[in-house]
This record gives structure tokens, C-alpha cells and sequence, in this order.
């Protein structure tokens, strides 16, 4: 099976990990618990953000993330990958049609892009001032600068606390906006 | 016999309140101890903290909250009984909450502190805006405000200066952001008075503080630490000779035979008392702490007003795409808004309101917003583009009016990891700003309107707004208020409030810089009787 162009196929990552064991000690190689390997977890992240390049060890932080909050997630991946290549999905702009025609798969696609783009896994006890309150905080640091959501403003704003101007920059829209 | 003591003055509390008043003894050269329940803690682990939370919508997640003193969200630092549940982001180390403030630093209206005989309702202020102002003066030195001197901040299109000042602004108001401009631009016309926020995120060197360069995160720190914070004035008061004692809970104030406090009673994390003995105390715990330890301490309450008329300015927000780029969330996170409801004869009727632009960087709540409609793949990163550019965020707040049902009190049965009863709150709504609430909709409605807008949310109910006032009322009748125009207690002369909880009638400003200017003055009278 094959998720992305750059994506190993679960053979070849068996096949890898036998051939060159010394490769399994490192971050993102290692074999994630459960029916998913982590190259296979990481294949899968690249499909469901739409992106190549992504970082190897948020993808074992997500895992391990969500794993932790229920132990069934690497199951429930595996048959995530399954009813994947099953719809023959390959470009996320089919995944609304997939998604209905998948509701239980639909969930655990949506917590990985969650934690890509919000760079968290879980739901915040108080997720905002004024605090708004959940019964239980089950949220977990995954990135902050690598938080997909903030990748499209890149030419526009800073990440919060990071500053790439100087005072007073603000009284005009962005250099990338204002021409012509 | 001359009597021994450990200091001149006892301060309670080192956040940017008790800071102020502290520094301004010890300029006078007088001897001061401040207690402080937290501890210090350096910026840049707090914006470590900050960079490597998954909570980074709760402002007091990157501070530290330890069992004996927690911060204000935790789990059992107050009980609720009112309508609403009221829960202000409290801090506890050195400096206090404004740590994470957006440092908005407005003087209040000569009107505000009028309200019963000018519109028959709430309380007046037992002091004048001429009596105040010198100090208002001095409160925006110490911090470094930066503010128009030509603006008429009544917020009814006057043409100059208003309310009138004795010193110009410390420093120049800086530039205004696009999305400022922009709003102004096409709001105002329609009769909406924009008024620039004064603010204490200083835009130019200030006391050893830099410029502002738009880190965009005023809240919850500010990485550079060109937004003011109670720290400043702390480590002022340590350089100046004053002693800041960490991990220090104070629990009792003792009174002595004469009617006096003689001592301040503190316990450490690991459960050790202390007495400290002071010819003067002030307390400056903040507005729900300060009312809890006189209840927990039997004094200061003839008036049986102490922890009563608890008031914040309960706000609402508002929500909407508009149809143009306007690139919110470069620069500060706010810095100013729409001030026409600030003041006049509808206060009659209904509260004052203001509505300030917020100017955060959106991602974070647009992307929950579009991941929670099952939106992703390119369309995602496509509608983070676009609505991040055209993000209108308004945070408005309304006048709450004393009312001595509304009230902080000490648990009867709950206690902290000290053995410190927890705090009970009992907060109502109440119909004048239900009324206003009907204004600031219709306002809403307008400025979607305006700006060819797509509501994303304009019905939040109301939401807590951290400014905490009324609990240690400042009145002219020893019967019916907790402190003199002076900040001191009507039943101890020698034992004063720094904190917004003297503030009588809450208008509709950020009341920090008041309790500095109130802080400074109490000092002054302090400083002569000592």
C-alpha cells in the first residue's frame, strides 16, 4: 500500500526495519505500538494534511499522543489506511464525500489534522479567556512553530511572541500585499 | 518604651498595585516589607512555558500555580453560588496579573465619579478627576503609558483634549495598526467615535524596558517585556532597599488594643508562621484576595460592606469576516475601539459600554472553527488565508452597578493546601446592562453591516473580563463604605487599600492604572504620618 508518492508501503517498512536494524533506534523509525508502524503513521499524515516535508517526529508525537489518550488509536489508524486505499482517497479534496461514506474513519482522520494544524491532541480544560470550561483536560503539547494553521499567514503575521518587524510596522498591510 | 518594628510599611501583595505603593515609600525613605504569596520567575521561562503549552487560549496556564497559591483556574479556587460564573484570571508570583494583561491604562471621566447625581444611579466616588489627576499623572510616569494628548476620551467626537491633563502623556501613542485605520475608516462615517487606547506597552526605551516590535502576545506575556508588569516596580523596590518576601501567605492581620493592626500574620509553603510587626499596613492582594483576608481577619467591616458590591465589566464579543483584507494580529493585541456608549444621559437607563478592537493573530480560533465543519485539505489552508485577513474580533464590556448581593467571601468549609479558607462568590447580572446589552447587539448588527460582514459569532453570552472592583468600596460614609477617599480604613488609621476593589462605580475603562494613581496617593498620606 502506498499513501504518498515519498510514502514506504508497510512491506517495504518491515523489510527496512529487518535489513537495517540499527535504523529502528531512530526518532521515527521506531515501531509504534499496535497494527501501525510510524513510517506508516507518518505516510499517512503527509495524505491527510496534503503536505510533503513534514516533520518525522511530530508525526511520533501525534501518535504517541493520541494513542495515550485511547489505546485503541493505532486500530483504529489501520483501519483508517484501509478504508482509504478501499475509496482509493489520494487527494484531500475527496475526503467530504469520504468521510460520509466512512463516519467511524471520519474522526480519527479529523484528530490527526487537528493535531497537525493546532498543534495540540486533545480539548484544553480551559481553552480561552474568558475560560470556558471542560470536565476533563486531556490536551497535550504536540508543536508550536510547527502547527500547520500557522504555515498560510507566514507572509502576513507573526507567530504569537515571535516578532519579525519592528515598532510601528503595523501601520501598513503586508509588504507581501501591498504591491500593485 | 520605643516600640520595635520589622519595617515602616507592610504591603501585601507585589503586583503592579502594591509595587507602586511600595516604591513611592521607599522614595520618601521609608522602610517596606512586601509579602508575596508566589515567586519570582524570570520571562523567559514563562514565554517557554507559554511556546510549549497546548493551552495557549488560558492566559494563566504558562504561569506557575502551586497548591499554596494557586493560580485563579484552579479547579477549587472559587466556588460559585450566583447567576454567572464568575472567574477572572488571577495570578500569584511577583508582579501579579498584569503579567498578562493588554495593559490598557484609561483614566477615568470626571463623570464616572458622579454617577448617583448625575444619572440617579450606582454610587459617586468620595474624590474628584481634579483630585485625582495629579496622581493619574504619576501612575502613567511609573509605567510608561503611551497615549494621544489631543483626544477627547469621553468618546463623544470632542474636538480636544478630554478629560484634561497637567502632563502630557510619557510617551507618544504609537502608529495606528491597518486594521485600525481601516475599521476607523469606514465606521466612523456611520457615527462611531474610535478613540486610540492609552496603554502601557511602552513604543520607545522606558525604564529599562524597549519598544514594542508586535510580538503580538501582550496576553499571556510579553516575550520583550516592553508591556509593563508589576515586576518592574518590584525589582525597583529590591534595588531601592525594600524586601520582597516570596512564598508568603498572609492570613491574619492582628489588631491591637488601640484599634490599630500591629502585625501581619504569613504562612510558608512548608507551613511555617511568621509575624511581621509595621506601623502601617497596605493591603494590596487584589480585589477578591484583599476582601477575603480582612473577612478571614475580622477587620476593617463595620459597615458590614467589605467583599460586597462586586463588580466587573462584564462583556460580550462579537465575531465577523468583513469583505476586505484588513490583516488583524500585526502589532498589539488591541488598541482602542468604539467609545460612543462611554458616557451621557442614557446612564439613566442602561450601562455604559465600550467595544475594543481585538487584534490578535486569528489562526488558532479560525482553524478550530473550520476543523470543527469538517473543512481540510487545500480548502483549509485556503479559508485560513482568506478569513484570517478579513477577522473582526470585538470585545465589549459593560457597567456593572454595586450591588452589595454580589459578593466574595471566605468558604465556610473549603480550605487550601495552607489550611486558608477558599473564596465563595455570589454574582448576579443585572438588568442595566441587560439593557445595555440590547444596545451593543444593535451596535453589532451595524458594524457587520458596515463592513459587509459574515457573522461568525455574535451571541456569546456574557464573559468574564478580569477587572475586579467594589469589594473594599471607597465611600464618604463610614456606615455604608470600607475605605476613606484616602484608600484607608474607616476602623484602623493605619491600614490602607491598594487595589481596583476600592473603585466604587466601575464606568466602563480597565481600572489598573486608577489603583497605581489611588496606590501613589495612599503612599504620599502614608509617607507623611510615618
Amino acid at each position: 500500500m502506498r499513501f504518498t508518492k515519498k510514502g514506504l508501503s508497510r512491506r517495504q517498512v518491515l523489510a527496512t526495519s529487518l535489513t537495517l536494524p540499527a535504523l529502528g533506534s531512530l526518532p521515527g523509525f521506531a515501531r509504534a505500538a499496535g497494527l501501525v508502524t510510524l513510517s506508516e503513521f507518518h505516510g499517512l499524515c503527509g495524505t491527510l494534511t496534503g503536505k510533503s516535508g513534514l516533520n518525522p517526529e511530530i508525526s511520533n508525537r501525534i501518535l504517541t499522543a493520541l494513542t495515550a489518550l485511547d489505546s485503541s488509536f493505532p486500530q483504529k489508524v489501520g483501519s483508517l489506511i484501509s478504508a482509504m486505499q478501499t475509496y482509493g482517497l489520494k487527494d484531500m479534496s475527496d475526503f467530504k464525500q469520504f468521510a460520509e461514506q466512512n463516519a467511524n474513519q471520519a474522526p480519527v482522520a479529523m484528530s490527526i489534522i487537528s493535531a497537525w494544524y493546532l498543534g495540540y491532541t486533545g480539548t484544553p480544560a480551559m481553552d480561552a479567556t474568558p475560560a470556558v470550561g471542560h470536565p476533563v483536560d486531556d490536551a497535550t503539547f504536540i508543536t508550536y512553530v510547527g502547527a500547520l494553521m500557522y504555515a498560510p499567514t507566514a507572509d502576513t503575521t507573526v507567530i504569537p511572541s515571535y516578532s519579525r518587524g519592528h515598532t510601528n510596522y503595523w501601520v501598513n498591510p503586508p509588504a507581501s500585499q501591498s504591491a500593485g | 518604651m520605643t516600640t520595635q518594628y520589622d519595617a515602616d510599611v507592610i504591603v501585601v501583595g507585589s503586583g503592579a498595585v502594591g509595587s507602586n505603593a511600595a516604591y513611592e515609600l521607599l522614595k520618601q525613605g521609608k522602610s517596606v516589607i512586601v509579602l508575596e504569596s508566589g515567586k519570582w520567575i524570570p520571562r523567559w521561562k514563562i514565554v517557554e512555558n507559554f511556546r510549549s503549552s497546548p493551552r495557549k487560549g488560558n492566559h494563566n496556564d504558562p504561569y506557575p500555580n502551586q497548591p499554596w497559591a494557586p493560580t485563579s483556574f484552579s479547579p477549587d479556587y472559587i466556588e460559585n453560588t450566583g447567576n454567572f460564573k464568575f472567574l477572572p484570571g488571577m495570578l500569584r508570583l511577583v508582579g501579579g496579573t498584569t503579567w498578562h494583561w493588554a495593559a490598557a491604562t484609561w483614566r477615568f471621566l470626571p463623570n464616572d465619579m458622579k454617577l448617583r447625581t448625575l444619572y440617579g444611579v450606582g454610587r459617586d466616588w468620595p474624590i474628584s478627576y481634579d483630585e485625582l489627576e495629579p496622581y493619574y499623572g504619576r501612575a502613567e510616569f511609573n509605567l510608561g503609558v503611551a497615549g494621544s494628548d489631543t483626544q477627547d476620551q469621553s468618546g463623544q467626537g470632542g474636538a480636544g483634549q478630554f478629560p484634561h491633563r497637567s502632563t502630557p502623556y510619557p510617551v507618544p501613542p504609537e502608529a495606528e495598526t491597518y486594521y485600525f485605520q481601516r475599521l476607523k475608516a469606514r465606521l466612523a462615517p456611520e457615527g462611531f467615535n474610535f478613540i486610540h487606547e492609552p496603554n502601557a506597552r511602552t513604543n520607545q526605551p522606558w525604564d529599562g524596558r524597549p519598544g514594542c516590535s508586535g510580538n503580538n502576545n501582550c496576553m499571556p506575556v510579553c516575550p520583550i517585556g516592553a508591556m509593563y508588569s508589576g515586576d518592574v516596580h518590584a525589582k525597583h523596590v529590591v534595588k531601592m532597599g525594600g524586601k520582597v518576601i516570596e512564598d508568603a501567605t498572609v492570613y491574619k492581620l492582628e489588631k491591637g488594643s488601640d484599634g490599630k493592626i500591629v502585625a501581619a500574620h504569613y504562612r510558608t509553603s512548608d507551613h511555617k508562621d511568621i509575624r511581621l510587626t509595621a506601623r502601617y499596613f497596605i493591603i494590596a492582594a487584589n480585589g477578591l484576595e484583599t476582601p477575603k483576608l480582612l473577612l478571614m481577619s475580622d477587620v476593617a467591616n463595620s459597615s458590614d460592606q467589605v467583599g460586597r458590591n462586586l463588580m466587573d465589566h462584564t462583556g460580550m464579543g462579537l465575531q465577523f469576516l468583513a469583505d476586505e483584507p484588513l490583516w488583524p494580529g500585526r502589532g498589539q493585541v488591541q488598541q482602542g475601539g468604539i467609545f460612543n456608549w462611554r458616557d451621557g444621559e442614557f446612564r439613566r437607563e442602561h450601562s455604559a459600554i465600550k467595544h475594543a478592537l481585538t487584534n490578535t493573530v486569528p489562526n488558532r480560533a479560525i482553524t478550530q472553527h473550520l476543523l470543527s465543519q469538517g473543512i481540510v485539505g487545500p480548502e483549509l489552508d485556503e479559508k485560513i488565508k482568506d478569513w484570517a485577513a478579513r477577522w473582526v474580533d470585538i470585545s465589549s464590556v459593560f457597567e456593572l452597578l454595586p450591588n452589595p448581593e454580589n459578593r466574595i467571601q471566605p468558604s465556610a468549609i473549603r480550605k487550601d493546601a495552607l489550611g486558608i479558607p477558599t473564596m465563595t462568590i455570589h454574582y448576579n447580572t443585572d438588568d442595566y446592562i441587560e439593557r445595555g446589552a440590547v444596545k451593543a447587539k444593535a451596535d453589532y448588527a451595524k458594524f457587520v453591516q458596515t463592513m459587509g460582514g459574515t457573522v461568525i459569532n455574535d451571541n456569546t453570552g456574557w464573559q468574564n473580563r478580569d477587572h475586579i472592583m467594589g469589594t473594599v468600596i471607597m465611600g464618604n460614609d463610614a456606615k455604608t463604605s470600607v475605605v476613606d477617599k484616602d484608600c484607608r480604613s474607616w476602623d484602623h488609621s493605619n491600614l490602607f487599600m491598594a487595589t481596583t476593589g476600592v473603585i466604587p462605580a466601575c464606568g466602563v475603562v480597565n481600572p489598573t492604572l486608577t489603583g497605581v494613581a489611588f496606590a501613589i496617593r495612599a503612599a504620599d498620606i502614608i509617607a507623611k504620618e510615618v
